[in-house]
């Protein structure tokens, strides 16, 4: 993938900002909090557009960023508990989620999006990484800055925890009997 | 274990439920190309606010200093001389001057007058024929006689007539050996016009106020200086250390007479033997401090009239005085930076620690400030 050229950068980052913003949802747990991210993420992206490696090593080097990204956001709203925006928690543990959200979400979804919520950080990271957004063991490894052989145990640890998930087990079964 | 494929699948479906702002891209876009600022900048601190902090730093730094320095004076700060007139002081105004650790007494240089005889302050210490003195309410209650341990010395500069440096030497031997003393060390320099000799006698402590008395009217006394160091508190530590430590080696003694195994045996005789030794060392710490408390030191230097003091220096000029100057200037620089460098020290401490604290809670002040 070719960005070099300032229009080639803009196009790039206009097809991928879907793709970016839900796994920065995904890892965040929190819209308001992912387009921030997102947003940061590419102004990143934008300024240090130089730096942008050609070819297949893009993608994974714009994930670096915006997994960066939404890890300072997290760092952020640990260190400052109050001033959060109030939408991630209630989301996801809280009995009355907003309203728009749970409309637009499915049973399955919601169940997912649950299910990810109980996986820590590090091991959320990878599992939306690799199974979102795509990207190889190496280049999440990249994108972490971990080792491969890190982001493969780690891959392994949260799909074991992921099938332990009552709730997200349970759908499974069910969608493997409607199978 | 959840399959791959189908968590993907899971993945993607809870992913698409989240709404893509239609102009997101567009607006990161726009942000990106246009040259303000991005909007999540932190602002700046107005700079009065900024110079209110600092104000606040730098004034906790020198409250800091300020409370720290006075209490490490004050503990260094201790009443330790206590000048006596040129006249002597009497057996009373000596003992109004003791202290439980010890006390001092200095006489200022007395000229060419000879004073009448010196009684030197004897703290706490009082001669074994002599009735105590009752305590002033002023003076702490001195222990009984038998029982207080003081180590007295002392320092007297004669001069003698010209020509009597030797036989003056000579007499302070008499003196000392004559109350039972002897002498400790005796230097005499006889070589040029201006003989002098230095003695130190070392007499009982019962004796030793006759022997300074004694020693006064030898001659011209242009300085005398006494000084007398309670050390009855170390002295009963180390005997009951000492009682303590026979007490160990005895039930030693006693578990190695019954012990059967030989680890056991081995133990017992390394215990006995690292308690043997602190016995040794308690027992030469306190024949040390009985023979400074049985003996007093009294150190004479004899010097003739006229003769320039003992250790003085011909006054200098020119090149000489001013490299004199030179290096007495460096020296105090020096020790000027030492004497210091303590404060020095703990204001770095401080402002090291106020930088974190500051750089720490940053981000609250910026939020609270602003």
């Amino acid at each position: 993938m070719g960005v070099a050229d300032t229009e080639g950068l803009e196009g790039w980052l206009a097809t991928s900002y879907a793709s970016a913003f839900r796994t920065a949802c995904l890892i965040l747990r929190n819209p308001a909090d992912a387009e921030e991210a997102v947003q940061d993420a590419f102004l990143r992206v934008w300024r240090f557009r130089a730096a942008v490696p050609a070819g297949d090593g893009a993608r994974p080097w714009l994930y670096r960023v915006l997994v960066n990204a939404c890890c300072s956001k997290m760092r952020h709203d640990r260190a400052r508990p109050n001033e959060t925006s109030g939408a991630d928690l209630p989301e996801i543990e809280g009995p009355d989620p907003l309203p728009d959200v749970v409309a637009s979400q499915s049973e399955t979804a919601e169940a997912v999006r649950r299910a990810l919520a109980e996986l820590p950080e590090h091991l959320r990271v990878p599992v939306v990484l690799r199974y979102y957004a795509g990207l190889n063991e190496r280049e999440i490894a990249t994108a972490i800055r971990r080792r491969p052989g890190t982001v493969k145990s780690r891959l392994h640890e949260a799909r074991r925890r992921l099938s332990a998930d009552a709730r997200l087990a349970s759908f499974v079964a069910v969608s493997e009997m409607d199978q | 274990m959840i399959d791959e494929a189908e968590l993907r699948e899971l993945l993607e479906e809870a992913a698409a439920a989240f709404e893509v702002p239609d102009d997101g891209a567009a607006r990161v876009l726009e942000l990106a190309t246009t040259p303000a600022e991005p909007k999540r900048r932190a602002p700046r601190l107005r700079k009065p606010r900024l110079g209110l902090i600092g104000a606040l730093a730098v004034l906790v730094a020198v409250g800091g200093v300020f409370v720290l320095g006075t209490m490490v004076g004050s503990r260094h700060t201790t009443p330790k001389t206590q000048a006596v007139g040129a006249q002597g002081g009497t057996g009373a105004a000596g003992s109004a001057g003791a202290s439980d650790n010890g006390s001092a007494s200095e006489v200022a240089p007395l000229g060419r007058v000879a004073a009448p005889a010196f009684t030197p302050a004897t703290p706490k210490v009082a001669a074994p024929a002599e009735p105590v003195a009752p305590p002033t309410p002023a003076v702490p209650v001195p222990p009984e006689a038998d029982t207080a341990k003081v180590i007295k010395t002392g320092s007297i500069q004669l001069e003698v007539r010209k020509g009597a440096v030797g036989p003056t030497l000579s007499r302070l031997t008499s003196l000392a050996t004559g109350l039972g003393g002897y002498v400790a060390d005796m230097k005499t320099a006889e070589g040029d016009d201006n003989p002098t000799g230095s003695t130190t006698l070392r007499v009982p402590v019962s004796t030793f106020e006759s022997l300074v008395g004694s020693v006064r009217t030898l001659g011209t006394v242009k300085s005398a200086t006494t000084h007398g160091q309670d050390v009855t508190a170390r002295y009963v530590d180390l005997q009951a250390r000492l009682t303590a430590a026979r007490a160990t080696l005895d039930q030693l003694y006693t578990i190695l007479h019954n012990a059967s195994a030989v680890g056991d045996v081995l133990a017992v005789q390394d215990r006995i033997e690292a308690t043997q030794t602190n016995i040794d060392e308690l027992q030469g710490e306190l024949n040390v401090v009985n023979d400074q408390t049985s003996y007093a030191g009294l150190s004479v230097d004899v010097a003739q009239q006229g003769a320039p003091a003992a250790g003085a220096t011909a006054p200098q000029s020119g090149l000489a005085k001013a490299w004199h100057d030179a290096v007495h200037g460096f020296t105090h620089g020096i020790e000027a930076i030492i004497a210091h460098s303590g404060t020095v020290l703990l204001v770095l401490l401080i402002g090291v620690g106020l930088f974190f604290g500051i750089r720490a809670g940053w981000p609250w002040l910026r939020r609270h400030l602003v």
